[in-house]
């Protein structure tokens, strides 16, 4: 029998927001290695919370996350941020560059942070960069990108350091179709060619034809595990 | 892209804030490498007018110096009693010990001091070397220049006694004009003496005397040298200014045949009380008179001794106290606030006694240490200028809250971003520091070159200062950067985000 990859065991978030709100519910998951999985669900159902609790960023109240067999619960701040900085690669809706440096060197900050050299970086990052159809747009800067192609290059800084998993909060949710259709296939091809496991927020179904796990939340729980 | 990298792009990237920090740290630094530069001068250059014109900063004599006039006229030497006479009054008998403006202070030889005290003729008599080695060994001591206490007469032993005769006596040419035509006859003829030993000829600590002339003495030969309003060096440096003094000619007057300490004649000794008016006259000066009436050398009655130090003055006098057992050791701060009567100085030894072990030790008691003000005032500069820095931090990071949890997701760990903002912090810090700094060195250079004030040490400031001010501004960003680096970590990436 395969072992999941990463589990989540019991895992519980809480918000004070005037009243006590329960993002995610005492949930148990098992994603395996090379798995696309989509997370959807209405909004406010948990999604956006748990994929976070996945990827190292938030604390959960209670649980667990287990990825191959290391607790988040027994890393400190650092050894989270070195988990999120080797293992997990992280996609935001709204892309989250910063603003003030270049394509090639927002793409070159996670492997800066992994100890690269700054020129081995930045060779690397301009290969991403190629890799997610952005050549010669490298010295840009984010204004200077649309919405995909900032997109693009938040995929690429995600992927910096080859994690083996690649979270992504809606990152098509700011996009227009056309645009989105390409991010899609973007994480099709990792999760095909390149074996990333993938898991995606989003409240559209445009990621369902390349997925092979859909799970569908409510109330912070999972009220639907649908493997096509 | 390191992270020290990102804080000089963020100082550069909020350059009005980051220009209101520099200014902060700036002005810090700017107050601070002034105290810094100025300390030395006040307390060497600024303080020293006694040192100037006495020679030294210390006196160590024979003589009782600080005593009371009234004390001059014990119970027991009623015959001798004494006559104050100051400001046209007349007093005598108990008046002088309840009319608190007739308390000048006065001059006084103890018995014996004569055989034993620093009484010598001429500079190189073996005792006066002796004791300028002993004292010149002391470890705070910068120098040993013989010198010479000379009262300046102006009342007897008594009223149905003569005068004293004079040997020096102080002269105001703003008060005593009948002596102006004189005053010029002798400076067209070039009698007066030039200055010597670099302006600190003469001192006199009681400007409002009246000199009572050559009256007393008309048949003495008469030497009469004029002190200028300022003494220049050859290099053109200001060394005294004496205009805060009257200019005083003196006059010496009587017949001097032999000198032996101050014993004029055996036939007419002096007394071994004076009164008021006391002159410290460096030796080369009374040296340079002696040769003009052809003695062999000049009366050394004291022995003026430069601090390295000034900022525990009282201590060492009583350290040279300790040392020289039998003489009189006086702070001459001390003393010329006495004589001007600015200060409340009581006799530091009592009349007549001999010294004892308990009230050297008195003298030698433990001061507190005064608080170092340059140093308080420079931490407060600097800690203020720091918080500005701080404040301006927080400020920027609670903008930059987003930035640093992007950071964070992308797996920068919470001590790498305390670096980025630390960087940023010293960054400011010591890019005020350069800005505070330079100025002063300019205006050190300015002062310098004009060479119109006596702030000399600004001019030795150097890179050493610039190192202490950068260092302590760079320790006190450390300490005031910590608390925005440490809050721009406190919450989990997406808690951050989700505030934002």
């Amino acid at each position: 029998m395969i072992s999941p990859a990463l589990r989540a065991v019991n895992l519980t978030k809480t918000y004070h927001l005037n009243e006590l709100v329960w993002a995610v519910r005492n949930l148990y998951l098992d994603i395996f290695v090379g798995d696309f999985v989509v997370l959807t669900g209405p909004s406010g159902s948990g999604k956006s919370t748990l994929l976070h609790l996945l990827a190292g960023l938030d604390r959960p109240i209670y649980g667990d996350v287990v990825l191959e067999g290391q607790r988040y619960s027994r890393l400190d701040e650092d050894g989270l941020a070195q988990l999120r900085r080797g293992r997990v690669g992280f996609v935001y809706q709204f892309f989250n560059l910063i603003p003030f440096l270049t394509a090639e060197d927002n793409v070159a900050l996670p492997l800066t942070f992994a100890g690269h050299s700054h020129p081995a970086a930045r060779g690397r990052a301009r290969e991403l960069i190629s890799d997610v159809g952005l050549e010669g747009r490298n010295q840009h800067l984010p204004a200077q990108l649309s919405g995909g192609e900032q997109q693009r290059v938040a995929i690429a800084r995600a992927l910096a350091n080859e994690p083996d998993f690649l979270m992504a909060d809606e990152p098509t949710g700011n996009l227009d179709s056309a645009r989105a259709s390409e991010i899609a296939q973007v994480f099709r091809r990792l999760n095909q060619d390149k074996g990333k496991t993938i898991i995606v927020v989003s409240h559209s179904e445009i990621f369902h034809p390349h997925a092979n796990r859909i799970l569908t939340m409510s109330d912070g729980r999972i009220v639907e595990d649908m493997r096509l | 892209m390191s992270f020290i990298s990102l804080g000089l792009v963020n100082v550069r990237r909020n350059l009005g804030r980051s220009a209101l920090a520099i200014a902060a740290m700036a002005v810090a630094a700017l107050v601070v490498t002034s105290l810094l530069s100025l300390a030395p001068s006040a307390h060497q250059a600024a303080q020293s007018t006694e040192r100037f014109v006495v020679g030294g900063d210390v006196i160590v004599t024979g003589f009782h110096l600080l005593s009371r006039a009234a004390d001059l006229s014990p119970a027991a030497q009623e015959q001798s009693s004494w006559r104050m006479r100051r400001f046209s009054y007349d007093l005598a008998g108990f008046w002088p010990e309840v009319v608190p403006w007739a308390w000048q202070y006065g001059v006084i030889l103890p018995d014996g001091a004569a055989s034993d005290g620093l009484l010598a003729l001429g500079s190189r008599a073996g005792r006066v070397i002796d004791l300028m080695a002993l004292l010149a060994d002391h470890p705070k001591v910068a120098g040993v220049q013989v010198s010479t206490v000379l009262p300046v007469l102006e009342r007897g032993p008594g009223p149905d006694e003569d005068w004293v005769r004079s040997w020096l006596v102080g002269r105001d040419p703003l008060s005593d004009r009948s002596w102006w035509p004189e005053f010029l006859a002798n400076s067209v003829s070039g009698r007066y003496l030039e200055p010597v030993d670099q302006g600190r000829q003469v001192v006199v600590v009681d400007g409002t005397r009246l000199a009572r002339g050559h009256a007393e003495a008309p048949n003495g030969a008469v030497i009469e040298l004029f002190v200028p309003r300022a003494t220049i060096s050859p290099q053109g440096n200001v060394l005294f200014d004496y205009g805060r003094l009257h200019e005083v000619a003196f006059g010496v007057v009587g017949q001097i045949d032999s000198v032996t300490g101050y014993e004029v004649t055996s036939a007419d000794p002096l007394p071994v009380r004076w009164s008021t008016g006391t002159i410290f006259v460096p030796s080369a000066t009374i040296e340079a008179l002696a040769r003009e009436i052809g003695l062999p050398g000049a009366p050394v009655t004291a022995l003026a001794v430069r601090a390295t130090d000034l900022v525990d003055l009282p201590r060492l006098t009583g350290e040279l106290q300790l040392l020289t057992a039998g003489l009189s050791v006086y702070s001459v701060r001390e003393l010329v606030r006495a004589v001007e009567g600015t200060g409340a100085v009581q006799p530091l030894l009592a009349l007549q006694e001999p010294i004892t072990g308990a009230q050297i030790a008195g003298n030698l008691v433990p001061r507190v240490v005064p608080l170092n003000l340059n140093l308080v005032f420079s931490t407060l500069a600097l800690t203020i200028a720091a918080l500005i820095v701080a404040a301006n931090l927080l400020l920027l990071l609670n903008e930059r809250r987003r930035e640093i949890s992007i950071l964070r997701s992308l797996g920068a760990r919470t001590g790498d971003v305390a670096l980025m903002v630390l960087a940023e912090a010293i960054v400011l810090s010591l890019a005020g520091c350069v800005l505070g700094f330079w100025p002063i060195r300019l205006l050190s250079t300015v002062t310098l070159v004009s060479n119109r004030l006596s702030l000399g040490h600004i001019a030795r400031l150097t890179m050493l200062d610039f190192a202490v001010v950068c260092g302590a501004a760079a320790l006190l960003a450390l300490l005031f950067g910590l608390l925005p680096a440490m809050a721009s970590t406190r919450m989990t990436p997406t808690e951050a985000l989700r505030n934002d």
